[in-house]
């Protein structure tokens, strides 16, 4: 057995602003989104349909699960950031930067490993992704996100 | 865009008879009801609101709620081994069967005031995917409707929050006879979202108890109510606080470690929780008190009575989802779900701390020409190795297309619903032949176990049990 590409996160099918109701931009407040989040589990959350038909709680059950599923994928900045460019980003960090994640990935196992540097490298990385959506160059995103990846899999 | 959902034609008229909320727990059981509007216990009859879970053999008559010699008790901790047989005289009982027949006699109880039409039962939060469906299997033995399992500390969140009105971010910890719960809680107007929750299942007054007992050399039942004096008084038969307070003392500790945990799951720090509700009879104690307040830096709770809380919320969810409500809880999957990968290792495919419903996707391809199964095991655990965790579900897909390695593609679903149970569903894609399977883990009850076990419970029961099959296998099939 072996496992495949994962296909549930397809951004042409599952678009997760608009099944909130909120505007496509990375600036997004926690408070807005919360609110949209609660706003739409009071209406597909399948305890609001207990005394339902079975076709319709399975209906809400659907849905609800996308809504959980929205909401996830928008609370995390990164996997936000990564909807707003098309998906995952597959390409490589150069190789430089791939051979500093191994000797962190080393300390870490070791138990040498300084967390700060590692969050300060994280800090930097969302705010080069913040100005280059701020100035709408996607493209610098694209080339930031995979680095991004590696750096959350340290911590 | 949500698509609006909306039932044609008009709405059912909400059930005739009660519904009621029950906490079945593991030293004792509460029911409650909503009354006009209100969340109440029932104080049954010569028993008052709490009645043991205990079941009992006495001259081959089987009885609830009394000790008399020959007993089975706290088996709810062992809810998630459905067929271990417990000796009770000459016969032995399932964990299952103990729960069925405890809440047999629930409901009779209750139907002395009027017939039962539904019931919310309440279970750990920790309580994994087989003590949920243990759970509801027991319902089943005892004839009651489930509208829904419902975690012991959302129940209490549910309660205390609509009782007071409080908002903001909460903690419930529930130390029971049995087990150890602690969730935190996101409470406002209209929605209680749990941001985190976590226990331990083998942790809970019983274990105090046992120490107590073999250290003083007296029996459960002697230590437990020493333990309980000494929530008052300063000494007892001879036992001082103290000694109480250093056996109960790393007990507490883990509760201590569990809560620490949760916390950094939510990201957030004791300060900035604002309350923390204590819910369960070993909150009594004194030094539990005070340990919780050292840690959350703050006085906990105390304005809900810790034995009736679970019980009432129950009853609130229940007359909620008969008759509408206006609070929603947004509740999360305790322990994360995982499949075996190579060498014995998990991959975890959702979280712990997920929000319910919830469902994670996971494509497969085959290795071999002409590979005509694969087998999938699913998981339940933090631990990184299969023999450390819970295996809930391994199936074989069949009759693959004979293709090339890598050219069968087949997608498996993972749901898990509101209630914390688990469907997985598999579809082969590739030849369009869309090949659908469907698994509900039952742990060595499947339908035709449980259809024996209820044959084999008869002698003791009246009713007819063959119905009840009938009609959970009928449940179980539509869902």
């Amino acid at each position: 057995m072996k496992r495949a590409a994962v296909g549930a996160e397809n951004p042409s099918v599952f678009d997760p602003f608009s099944l909130l109701g909120l505007e496509k931009t990375y600036f997004l407040e926690a408070r807005d989104l919360e609110k949209a989040y609660f706003e739409a589990q009071k209406k597909t959350h399948p305890d609001q349909f207990a005394q339902a038909s079975l076709e319709i709680r399975q209906e809400a059950s659907r849905q609800s699960t996308a809504v959980n599923q929205a909401y996830l994928s928008l609370k995390n900045p990164l996997a936000r950031a990564e909807y707003l460019v098309g998906g995952k980003q597959e390409s490589l960090p150069d190789p430089d930067f791939l051979e500093k994640i191994m000797v962190w990935k080393e300390q870490k196992e070791a138990g040498t490993l300084d967390l700060e540097e590692v969050k300060v490298t994280e800090r930097h990385l969302f705010q080069e992704i913040e100005q280059a959506f701020r100035d709408n160059k996607l493209e610098t995103v694209r080339m930031a996100l995979p680095e991004l990846r590696y750096v959350t899999s340290v911590l | 865009m949500l698509l609006q959902i909306t039932e044609p034609g008009s709405p059912r008229p909400p059930p005739v008879g009660l519904v009621v909320g029950i906490d079945l727990g593991t030293t004792h059981c509460v029911v409650a009801h909503v009354k006009e509007g209100k969340p109440h216990v029932f104080g049954f009859e010569g028993e008052g609101p709490l009645v043991p879970s205990l079941l009992t053999l006495e001259d081959e008559k089987l009885q609830v709620g009394v000790d008399l010699g020959k007993t089975l008790s706290s088996t709810k901790r062992l809810m998630g081994e459905g067929a271990k047989k417990l000796p009770l005289g000459d016969y032995s009982f399932t964990p299952v069967e103990v729960a069925g027949k405890i809440l047999e006699h629930l409901k009779s109880l209750i139907e002395r005031i009027g017939p039962l039409t539904a019931a919310v039962i309440t279970v750990p939060a920790y309580f994994d995917e087989a003590a949920r469906v243990a759970t509801k299997q027991a319902a089943a033995l005892a004839g009651i409707k489930v509208l829904r399992l419902l975690n012991e500390p959302t129940a209490a969140a549910l309660a205390y929050g609509l009782e007071t009105g409080a908002e903001g971010i909460y903690a419930v910890y529930d130390l029971g006879g049995g087990t150890f719960d602690i969730s935190l809680l996101k409470l406002e107007k209209g929605v209680f979202q749990v941001l985190s929750t976590g226990g331990d299942l083998q942790l809970g007054g019983d274990d105090i108890d046992d120490v107590l007992a073999v250290s003083k050399g007296l029996s459960r039942k002697q230590a437990r109510k020493i333990k309980e004096q000494l929530t008052s008084c300063e000494e007892w038969e001879g036992v001082h606080r103290s000694e109480l307070e250093a056996i109960a003392d790393p007990f507490v500790r883990k509760t201590l470690t569990i809560s620490q945990d949760v916390l950094q799951a939510a990201g957030l720090s004791p300060e900035a929780v604002q309350g923390v509700v204590l819910v369960g009879g070993m909150t009594r104690m004194p030094c539990v008190q005070a340990q919780v307040e050292a840690f959350f830096k703050k006085p906990p709770l105390m304005d809900i009575n810790p034995d009736e809380a679970v019980a009432l919320g129950a009853a609130l969810s229940a007359d909620g989802l008969t008759h509408g409500s206006k609070t929603l809880l947004l509740d999360v999957t305790p322990l994360s779900l995982g499949l075996e990968t190579a060498g014995g290792l998990i991959e975890k495919i959702l979280p712990r701390n997920t929000p319910l419903p919830a469902l994670a996707s996971e494509e497969f391809t085959t290795q071999a020409d002409g590979q005509g199964g694969m087998v999938i095991h699913v998981l339940q655990g933090e631990r990184e190795f299969v023999q450390d965790c819970r295996s809930l579900a391994c199936f074989e897909l069949k009759g693959l297309p004979a293709l090339p390695a890598g050219a069968v593609r087949v997608r498996v679903d993972f749901a898990i619903d509101v209630e914390g149970l688990l469907t997985v569903t598999a579809v082969e894609k590739t030849t369009g032949l869309s090949h659908h399977i469907e698994v509900r883990p039952s742990y060595g009850l499947d339908g035709k176990t449980l259809e024996k076990m209820l044959k084999e419970s008869q002698r003791f029961g009246k009713e007819d049990v063959q119905n009840r099959v009938k009609t959970e296998e009928t449940l179980h099939n539509k869902h």
